[in-house]
């Protein structure tokens, strides 16, 4: 009666000990899973090296070794970010040098304006010829030359944002008029910090001209035309006193 | 079985089944993040001074990782110095296997070499004269010494177009050669763009050899006549060179975009924003009138030409336009063409004008201005007082008639509108 009792408890004991195996392995289960993704993204800055270290017998394997790799998983995928002051950031933290930092967030603004760019690029209908005047009504000209600048204006302020005020933007030579390299011109000699505020000061009075533009649409009547001054005078009275200020 | 043995067996398993729930149950130890040799890290780090510290370059480690576990760690296992390299193609296979896209790739390889060879493009480069220059500085007379430096300038691009194409594998575009003569550099740049990738750097050295010779020519023959017998070699000579690798039809096209009877007619009709086809049409149109009226490939009326060959030149291009276009599209490109037509398209697009009142105001405004017109010349003609007013007072009141017929089709507002602004131009430059 004893050793059948003992038997009965014993075999009571291994069921639930079984039972109660199932939800523990169900767990450990889990926690591998989530543990191997999150070491993954940890990982995938650190695999990078193998990754380059298996490209460099030739182009050809590194070509198909970026091919190869799910973009989530690239060291690539782990730095970059969609916005340029936090890619930057993330270049930084992995010691990326200055100027390539300041190549590859250039390049990755360049390359999200490229469609707009492409669209405005230089035609031949944008040259004014020799002999000719460059005042014109046409407002196809006028928006092309505007469009380019703005475009240049904003990928500007963006490049700022990410790198500092002194990111600069050239633009295209049709939209370059006098008044933009005597602007530039004037900021040669002063310090960096004038430099971003001037530069600020020319950013908003296009961004001010540009709505002008938008509402008169290049058919400008006599009350449009005295707003237009006014912003000239304000943008000339805020640059003296920034440029000739202490 | 004995029952001693069952105990013994059911005694083994419930300390195994305990056993095994003790190991289910553990804290998981942390999952160690492989991290390349550092030994592959020195390897390739670059012995310059670029690679700075994050606090020295004020580098934030914020953002570094999305998911939780790479912000546990304290440095990143990934350091950049491992995809530095002296060797650019290696440089690009490491960028290319660490994921970074192809065309990131390209436009920062482009910055980099356009770095290593900006001190020596510099030195050769003139500045760029803006668009509303006064016109003495929109071009400058060649010299010896200017063409000298703008072929080592062209020398040096095309050796870093040669380095930029050995590292990416593909064409990469140079940019074309200013020579010190006003011309459409723009619209060769463009027009070379679109040429098939194999015929572009042919095209472009040809096109600028063209350039140079012609601005040699200028230093070489002081005598127009002569010079311009040059011109016109050297220009057929492009033309021969051209033709041996664009087909007929690339060629018109390259012609159509680069040479001024066809530039300076894009400008002329970029308002009626005209297809491809329409451009065409038109192009060979004005060439005809260009050549007719003395023109001599790009130099306009080099030749002299009779009053009347013009005149008459004159009607065969309009008729020539008014076909190819049809009746529609003609009034478009006599808008796109006149500082009227563009004031009023301005004025139809900024009050939301119909097509039909636009066109109507457009021929009611061209009717009045050639009366307007008329009473200025018969003032100008010095007829009497008398006279003049005797003669101008039924074109005084065409003219009225005519504006009350221009003020019914825009409404007053607008009307009002157009007479308060439609000589406004503005500049908008500071």
């Amino acid at each position: 009666m004893k050793r059948s009792s003992t038997i009965a408890l014993l075999v009571v004991l291994n069921a639930v000990l079984a039972v109660g195996l199932i939800p523990g392995l169900k767990q450990r289960s889990l926690q591998r899973a989530a543990g191997r993704s999150a070491a993954l993204e940890a990982a995938s800055l650190g695999a990078s090296s193998d990754l380059a270290a298996a490209a460099r017998p030739s182009r050809a394997a590194g070509r198909a070794a970026a091919a190869n790799t799910e973009p989530s998983t690239t060291p690539f995928a782990a730095v970059y970010s969609t916005d340029p002051s936090r890619f930057a950031a993330n270049l930084r933290g992995i010691q990326c040098p200055e100027e390539t930092v300041k190549d590859i967030i250039a390049a990755e603004i360049a390359l999200r304006y490229q469609a707009q760019e492409q669209a405005l690029r230089p035609k031949p209908a944008d040259h004014v010829p020799w002999g000719w005047s460059a005042r014109t009504s046409e407002g196809r000209l006028l928006e092309r030359r505007q469009e380019a600048a703005s475009l240049a204006l904003e990928k500007e302020a963006l490049m700022r944002e990410a790198l500092g005020c002194e990111a600069a933007v050239p633009l295209p030579i049709y939209a370059m008029t006098t008044s933009d390299q005597r602007f530039e011109d004037s900021l040669a000699t002063v310090s960096l910090d004038k430099r971003c505020v001037a530069r600020q000061v020319q950013e908003s009075y296009w961004t001010k001209v540009q709505a002008l533009q938008g509402r008169t649409k290049g058919f400008w009547q006599s009350d449009d035309a005295n707003e237009l001054e006014r912003l000239k005078s304000e943008r000339q009275q805020a640059l003296q006193t920034i440029l000739n200020g202490p | 079985m004995s029952s001693s043995h069952s105990i013994g067996l059911l005694s083994v398993g419930a300390a195994a089944l305990l056993a095994a729930n003790v190991y289910v149950r553990r804290p998981e130890a942390p999952q160690q993040v492989q991290t390349p040799p550092a030994m592959a890290v020195d390897h390739l780090k670059p012995t310059s001074t670029e690679v700075k510290a994050p606090a020295e370059s004020g580098a934030s480690t914020e953002g570094l990782s999305r998911g939780a576990t790479a912000t546990t760690s304290a440095p990143p296992a990934f350091q950049w110095a491992t995809v530095e390299s002296s060797d650019y193609k290696q440089y690009v296979a490491n960028l290319r296997a660490i994921g970074f896209p192809e065309e990131l790739i390209r436009s920062v390889i482009i910055a980099d070499i356009d770095k290593l060879y900006a001190p020596r493009e510099e030195a050769l480069k003139v500045k760029p004269v803006p668009h509303d220059a006064p016109m003495d500085q929109r071009q400058s007379y060649p010299t010896a010494e200017k063409m000298e430096r703008i072929l080592q300038l062209r020398e040096v691009r095309l050796e870093k177009q040669a380095v930029l194409e050995e590292i990416l594998g593909a064409y990469v575009p140079r940019e074309i050669l200013r020579a010190p003569m006003s011309r459409n550099y723009e619209a060769y740049e463009y027009a070379i763009s679109l040429l098939p990738p194999e015929k572009r750097d042919a095209a472009q050295l040809i096109q600028e050899n063209e350039f140079v010779a012609d601005d040699m020519q200028k230093i070489q023959y002081p005598n127009h006549a002569d010079e311009l017998e040059a011109y016109r070699r050297s220009y057929e000579a492009r033309n021969q060179a051209l033709m041996e690798i664009l087909t007929p039809e690339e060629f018109e096209r390259y012609e159509m975009n680069t040479t001024p009877a066809g530039t300076e007619l894009a400008r002329r009709v970029i308002g009626m924003e005209p297809t491809e086809a329409e451009m065409l049409a038109m192009f060979r149109v004005a060439y005809e009138y260009w050549v007719a009226t003395g023109g001599v490939y790009g130099r306009w009326r080099a030749s002299p030409v009779p009053p009347e060959q013009i005149a008459a030149a004159e009607q065969r291009l309009e008729a020539g336009l008014r076909e190819a276009l049809g009746p529609e599209r003609y009034l478009d490109y006599q808008m796109a063409t006149s500082d009227t037509g563009q004031q009023l398209r301005n004025l139809a697009a900024r009050y939301e004008l119909p097509r039909e009142a636009l066109a109507q105001a457009f021929e009611l405004q061209k009717e009045a201005e050639g009366v307007a017109k008329t009473i200025a010349r018969l003032n100008r003609g010095g007829a009497s007082d008398l006279q003049a007013s005797g003669n101008q007072a039924p074109l005084q009141i065409q003219l009225a008639d005519l504006e009350q017929k221009m003020q019914q089709v825009l409404g007053a507002n607008v009307w009002q509108a157009w007479q308060d602004g439609r000589r406004n131009q503005v500049e908008l430059k500071p």
